[in-house]
């Protein structure tokens, strides 16, 4: 053996030597980086304050891709104490279509010398520590269900080409979709699509938490079958229920659907109406520094002080998004960027709707 | 080697050193975080609720809010309303409350207590002091005021309007209303008939009350009679009732055909035509080729305005007659033509009939009375009946004070009618003695002209 080739072979150990060092460097920092992050979650989760608890639990069990986190500490018995109860099968109460006026509003409004409201209007939103936009759209028939394209088979769309797809001026996400551990396409939806007056997805027999506007452009939300649905003269229809089975419903008939308001933290997409028509689209932010997100109660309030007399949670977490002009308007949270989707609600412009 | 023992040592060393400064550190993390966990959780506004509701009964919360209820008027109780709406509230719901953020801030934080699905009312919670752990600083908090839910938000409210005859006043449970309820003073009465509603020249007016808005139980009365019931169900948040009066009126009209009569501007028509008759042309067919004209009487009970009566012919307005039983009798507007050529006739017929009424037992007068009657008439036939019982009837002196033919009106070529009006004071001697009275009648006359001369064919008395 020369003197080369023991040279080489004493770099070459160097190097795995150096190599060796690094890694174990890494691997302990690593290690203590997990231990001390499971040290945090031991504090949410078997800490002195239930209440980070139930937060933490709701929230990231709201969350696909992380909801296994909300078991670490905690056994399934455990768990059920801070978690909401499912409801989606104990919802009863449907929209009285009665309690909204659309024509007879701009009648009386116009009568009394009132000033139209503006076709569409995009207000921020700063509720507490949420922070968003909504959407106060006047004529409810401008709003259509925007989708992707075809189910299971295509994948999903980010909002702005959907809103582009359909010519429309602003939208945001709608319906809940098949997200495996967060690595979901959009491609394929939950529950049941139902676009002009036609089930796209799911089937006539099955009940669902539907959230949807029929043929007059009044919002409903509450439990019923595709075939109640289409009774109902639904038009444009998803639905929505959290992993947990948590309904959509946020307000019904101007009453707060309590029972469905957990105490999670994330960010919110969610569909309202007044008694005059005017629909309302809300996207609040999360995941970030400026805000950690809102509850559905923090929803509710925002609806509620706009107004709203009907209201349902659409998806929500990295999927609330809210496009504008062709732009996102909001801070979407999800870390990738905008995520595909298979459904949207789409405002369309004053003149297609009237054209 | 040894050097490089060494330098492996020193490694190990620093990776130990490492390892467990990441490790203190990930505790100080963690102790932090739980430090922060524990002073979230004790300074938390929802441990105050949690800690108020724990400690407030049912009717701990029914006494405190009831305090705070208010806002109703005068015609209720804020406390009976109050209990009914808490107990409808509440009832088989469990309390619960939710943090009104909107309202919420550093100084005050707001929660709104519900049962079930209701707002019962609010809690207002203030600083107590600052709770600082390990560095964290949150403000620990206690109760400043509950409130309940205004009344006024959660009940149904209706106005309640009353109409009442002027004079009459109602009371709304229990208290009569005063005249600042007054809302109009004067509202047509809509709960009449439909002849009352064409009335144009008078109507009843009403006193409009209105009050409230009031929430519960509503009665209504007056003064006169007992409980009212509401006139349907509220409508645009108004319940409205309305105290009839207690009068009413009737008329009772009679005119010849073709008269229009109106009572208070409403024209009356065959809907108020209670019998048709032609009486005073009965047996004259022979005389009368197209007939004669019909009276009409008209009769309405139940109006609510007191009846003004009119009537027109041909655009000539009339004045009636009222008879003995309250009728009001027209005739067509005399025609001066014919009352000027007949009035001779009229007034030698009538002189004959009371000289011969006067039971002078004469039979020259009933000559001179039966030559001026049509015969073949029951009137021709009552006179000279009458002859016979004239030999028992007393003498009698007449003297007229009024006498007046008057409505003459032509009926074809060969009749007219008019009426005949007076007065007279009778004084009859008879055996036992004498006996004077006065005397007020009237007849209404047929005249046919038989052979150029005018004769009677027909008297009918007034009643």
């Amino acid at each position: 053996m020369d003197e080369n080739v023991k040279k080489k072979k004493r770099r070459k150990k160097r190097k795995k030597h150096v190599f060796g060092r690094l890694l174990a460097f890494l691997g302990l920092t690593l290690l203590c980086v997990i231990v001390t992050l499971l040290g945090v979650v031991w504090v949410f989760e078997k800490g002195p304050s239930p209440t980070l608890t139930g937060i933490f639990c709701n929230t990231v069990r709201e969350t696909s891709a992380i909801r296994w986190l909300s078991n670490i500490f905690l056994s399934d018995e455990e768990l059920s104490q801070y978690i909401l109860q499912s409801t989606e099968d104990m919802e009863t109460e449907q929209v009285n279509t009665s309690l909204i006026h659309i024509a007879e509003a701009r009648e009386t409004a116009a009568a009394n010398g009132e000033e139209q409201q503006p076709y569409l209007q995009v207000v921020d939103i700063a509720y507490g520590t949420c922070r968003g936009k909504l959407l106060i759209i006047r004529e409810p028939k401008s709003v259509i269900l925007g989708t992707s394209g075809r189910f299971g088979v295509d994948p999903g769309l980010q909002l702005t080409e959907m809103v582009a797809k359909y010519n429309g001026l602003a939208g945001t996400n709608a319906g809940g979709f098949i997200d495996n551990n967060g690595m979901g396409d959009g491609g394929t939806p939950t529950g049941m699509v139902l676009c002009e007056g036609e089930i796209l997805y799911g089937d006539r027999y099955t009940n669902y938490n539907v959230i949807g506007l029929d043929g007059d452009g009044i919002l409903h939300v509450g439990r019923m079958s595709g075939a109640e649905a289409l009774e109902n003269g639904m038009k444009y229809a998803v639905s929505f229920t959290t992993h947990d089975g948590i309904a959509s419903s946020l307000i019904i008939n101007g009453e707060v659907q309590t029972q469905n308001l957990g105490p999670g933290v994330n960010p919110r997409t969610a569909i309202g109406q007044r008694d005059d028509g005017t629909l309302l689209l809300l996207v609040l932010d999360g995941r970030s520094s400026k805000t950690l997100g809102a509850t559905l109660e923090n929803v509710v309030d925002i609806m509620l002080q706009y107004g709203a007399i009907n209201a349902g949670n659409l998806d929500g977490g990295s999927s609330s998004v809210m496009v504008y002009g062709g732009e996102i308007i909001n801070n979407c949270a999800s870390v990738t960027g905008p995520r595909g989707i298979p459904t949207g609600f789409i405002v369309l412009r004053e003149e297609d709707l009237h054209g | 080697m040894a050097k490089r023992r060494k330098k492996s040592h020193a490694w190990g060393a620093f990776l130990v050193f490492w390892t467990v400064l990441l490790l203190m550190l990930g505790c100080v993390v963690c102790f932090a975080l739980y430090q922060y966990a524990a002073v979230y959780e004790q300074t938390r506004p929802e441990k105050t609720m949690d800690a108020l509701m724990a400690e407030m009964s049912e009717s701990d919360w029914r006494e405190t809010l009831a305090a705070t209820a208010g806002g109703v008027s005068e015609f209720e109780d804020a406390r009976t309303l109050f209990d009914g709406y808490f107990d409808s509230a509440v009832a088989g719901k469990t309390l619960s409350y939710r943090r009104d953020l909107s309202r919420s801030d550093d100084t005050q934080t707001v929660f709104v207590v519900y049962a079930g699905r209701t707002r019962l009312g609010e809690v207002r919670l203030v600083p107590l002091r600052e709770e600082i752990r390990f560095g964290f600083g949150r403000t620990q908090w206690q109760l400043d005021s509950i409130t309940a839910e205004p009344l006024t938000d959660k009940l149904r409210g209706l106005t309640v309007q009353i109409d009442a005859p002027d004079g009459v006043t109602p009371i709304l449970n229990g208290i009569a209303l005063g005249t600042e309820k007054i809302a109009d003073p004067a509202v047509e009465l809509t709960d009449v008939s439909e002849l009352e509603q064409r009335f144009t020249t008078s109507r009843l007016r009403m006193v409009r009350y209105e009050a409230g808005p009031l929430y519960g139980e509503i009665t209504v009365s007056s003064a006169e009679g007992g409980e009212i019931a509401p006139i349907g169900d509220p409508e645009n948040g108004v319940l409205r009732y309305v105290i009839m009066p207690t009068t009413t009126y009737s008329f009772r009209v009679q005119a010849p055909e073709g008269v229009e009569v109106s009572v208070c501007g409403a024209v009356l028509g065959e809907e108020q035509v209670t019998q048709r008759q032609s009486s005073i042309f009965r047996k004259l067919d022979d005389y009368l080729p197209d007939g004669g004209y019909q009276t009409l009487l008209y009769e309405y009970d139940g109006l609510y305005t007191q009846p003004e009566i009119s009537a027109a012919y041909n655009g000539t307005s009339l004045t009636p007659m009222l008879s003995q039983d309250g009728t009001l009798v027209f005739f067509y507007p005399s025609d001066d033509n014919i009352s000027i050529a007949m009035h001779e006739a009229a007034e030698g017929f009538f002189d004959a009939y009371m000289y011969y009424t006067s039971y002078k037992y004469n039979g020259a007068a009933l000559n001179d009375l039966t030559n001026r009657i049509l015969p073949d008439t029951e009137l021709y036939s009552y006179v000279t009946h009458s002859y016979d019982a004239m030999i028992w009837a007393s003498a009698t002196e007449m003297n007229q004070k009024e006498l007046r033919f008057d409505n003459f009106h032509r009926v074809g070529e060969t009749c007219f009618t008019c009426t005949i009006l007076y007065k007279a004071d009778f004084t009859a001697t008879q055996w036992h003695g004498t006996e004077s009275y006065e005397r007020e009648d009237g007849y209404q006359m047929v005249f046919i002209r038989q052979n150029g001369v005018w004769l009677a064919a027909t008297m009918s008395a007034f009643e």
